[in-house]
């Protein structure tokens, strides 16, 4: 039986405040470029965007701090709407048409440039297995640490390591085959 | 490794984006905000009603609270400032207090003898209320009499007795003993805090009669109470539990005082996932549809919990009103079934419950008749309360058969609730 201060303990613990306006500033743009990994850049990101934080901000009173960090928990949250997204849309390869970005949202020359850039990239990690592709976009996308990916996807730190290596290894070598076409 | 051709060229978030969904999540917060308001009221007022629904005489007593709690009366006029003004005439000017000397109804003088609440909530089977309440003004203070008789006897020579006398200035906590009984037995128990004198004498009819007299002091003030009855097939015991079961009027009152404050309120999925165990206190088996609401209101005072059911229908605002209410929690020192007219036995299971119909809500939902239901499950208390039509006896049934027989365990660790309340 659990004893009366350890009890306390667990639950101030699990009571703590959370300032919702910054974690939101903060998490946005990683779970926004989380999906442009997973679906491409444009409004379908969005979309899976908004679900998540939607998702997120209606269930925050569950969330606790004891049990992961509120970054894992967000990740946790939209790697099920990415999931969702997947099984109804029966395609795990969209990135392929990444690039449907508005393009008055975009501006001359730079956003061109990386526009492009991140439309080749796109392109070519659809062409990765769905593990590597998921990894890399937590890791790139989200800019996940390994720990945090490592305790969202139950996987190893070592392993989520040598497997974003082997996908990094992988995806410069099409690209560079690319480059030589 | 060379991998910053995969962070080059990121994305970011257009601005416009980012406060939409901004302003959206705060619409989803004011939503939540509105609908927790409605929860704690929901949950007040069932806890209210729970409450209040276990002491008798129900209805007397339901109508004070009513009154007392609504405190509002709706009057419509065609000269409104006059009216204004008249009302607050009425209300700057202290009403005299009523000289009462005779039998009246409970509800016409609880409001000035509230202590009246203050009769024994337990009774002998068989035994109803006298409706009247019998006041007699004394040199030594105004008696305030309530009385029981055996139901549909008549002419009726059987009786229990609560006296209550207000004590003026001076008068000692010690009771009067058995000084001008003749013939009388005594015995000094225990009342609590108080001591009592438990007296048998010979009654006038050939019988013998109990009472029991102490005194108690209540708010600065005190009291004499006495306890009798002529009725041969009382025992001793019957006369102690009653004893126990008086004083319980007072906590009607406190009530009322609480008008106002909010009940603490937690979120239950977060302290189940903290403490999984408490999920044994709840029933396993719902009505198909129902789910459990996320806020839970704690009643500190009497280490009560009050939760929600919602079942899927959404009513005109777009929401799914909570269907079913439960409040468990450690027993009042009284057993809760009493027996006025409204009030029947159940079974549920092999658990005896009482159960009645909560008739002043008719007024107010038409369409519906709303329930309550109590009964002890492994030493704690559990009432319920439901609409018909939605939700039917069978289903409140199924859900208290389906409460785990392991729950009393856990009266332990109740206190612990009272630590994360805001």
């Amino acid at each position: 039986m659990i004893t009366q201060p350890r009890l306390i303990e667990r639950l101030t613990a699990a009571t703590q405040p959370v300032d919702w306006d910054a974690v939101f500033a903060a998490l946005l743009p990683k779970v926004y470029r989380y999906f442009c990994y997973r679906v491409g850049e444009g409004p379908l990101a969005e979309d899976l965007t908004a679900t998540t934080f939607e998702k997120a901000w209606t269930k925050r009173t569950r969330y606790r701090q004891d049990l992961s960090s509120f970054s894992t928990w967000v990740f946790t949250i939209a790697r099920n709407v990415a999931t969702d997204h997947f099984r109804t849309a029966r395609a795990t390869a969209p990135l392929a048409d990444a690039g449907a970005v508005p393009a008055d949202v975009l501006s001359p020359e730079a956003a061109f440039a990386q526009r492009e850039h991140f439309v080749r990239l796109a392109r070519h990690i659809g062409q990765l297995p769905e593990r590597e592709q998921e990894l890399l976009a937590l890791k790139y996308g989200a800019g996940m640490g390994q720990q945090e990916i490592a305790a969202l996807t139950g996987l190893t730190a070592s392993h989520v390591g040598v497997i974003v290596h082997r996908a990094v290894k992988q995806l410069r070598a099409i690209m560079e085959v690319d480059d030589e076409r | 490794m060379n991998d910053e051709f995969l962070t080059h060229g990121l994305p970011d978030v257009r601005p416009a984006f980012a406060k939409a969904l901004q302003g959206k999540l705060h619409g989803i917060e004011r939503r939540q905000r509105r609908r927790t308001h409605a929860v704690v009221s929901a949950l007040v007022v069932g806890l209210l009603l729970s409450l209040m629904l276990t002491l008798p005489p129900v209805r007397a007593q339901v109508r004070w609270l009513l009154r007392e709690i609504g405190g509002f009366k709706f009057v419509e006029t065609e000269n409104p400032q006059e009216e204004w003004k008249a009302v607050r005439t009425a209300f700057s000017t202290p009403t005299p207090a009523p000289s009462f000397d005779g039998d009246y109804l409970m509800e016409r003088v609880v409001e000035a003898f509230p202590y009246i609440l203050d009769a024994p909530v337990w009774k002998p089977d068989g035994y109803a209320q006298n409706e009247y309440v019998i006041i007699r003004q004394k040199p030594e203070g105004t008696l305030v009499t309530a009385r029981w008789r055996p139901f549909a006897c008549s002419p009726c020579e059987t009786y229990i007795s609560f006296e209550i006398r207000k004590l003026p200035e001076g008068f000692s906590l010690i009771p009067a003993g058995s000084e001008g009984v003749a013939g009388a037995g005594t015995e000094t128990i225990n009342l609590g805090d108080q001591t009592a004198t438990l007296l048998r004498f010979p009654s006038t009819n050939g019988g013998a009669v109990w009472a029991l007299v102490w005194r108690a002091e209540k708010d600065g003030e005190r009291f004499e109470y006495r306890l009798s009855s002529n009725d041969q097939k009382l025992t001793r015991e019957d006369m102690l539990r009653m004893a126990h079961t008086t004083g319980f009027g007072w906590y009607v009152e406190k009530i009322r005082q609480r008008r106002g404050s909010e009940l603490p309120m937690v979120n239950l999925p977060e302290i189940l996932a903290v403490y999984p165990e408490l999920a044994r206190f709840l029933p396993t088996r719902l009505p198909e549809g129902f789910t459990l609401e996320p806020q839970m209101a704690i009643e500190p005072d009497s280490q009560r919990v009050i939760l929600g059911w919602r079942g899927e229908n959404v009513d005109d605002s777009g929401h799914a009103p909570i269907a079913i209410s439960m409040s468990v929690g450690r027993p009042f020192d009284v057993p809760f079934v009493v027996k006025p007219d409204t009030v029947k036995e159940v079974m549920v299971g092999h658990t005896v419950a009482a159960m009645w119909e909560l008739e002043f809500l008719r007024e107010h939902d038409p369409d519906g008749r709303t329930y309550s239901l109590c009964c002890l499950r492994n030493d704690l208390q559990y009432c319920l309360s439901w609409r018909e039509p939605g939700v039917t006896f069978d289903d409140i049934v199924r859900m208290v058969e389906s409460i785990p027989d392991d729950a009393g365990a856990l009266l332990e660790e109740f206190e612990f609730l009272l630590d994360v309340t805001p």
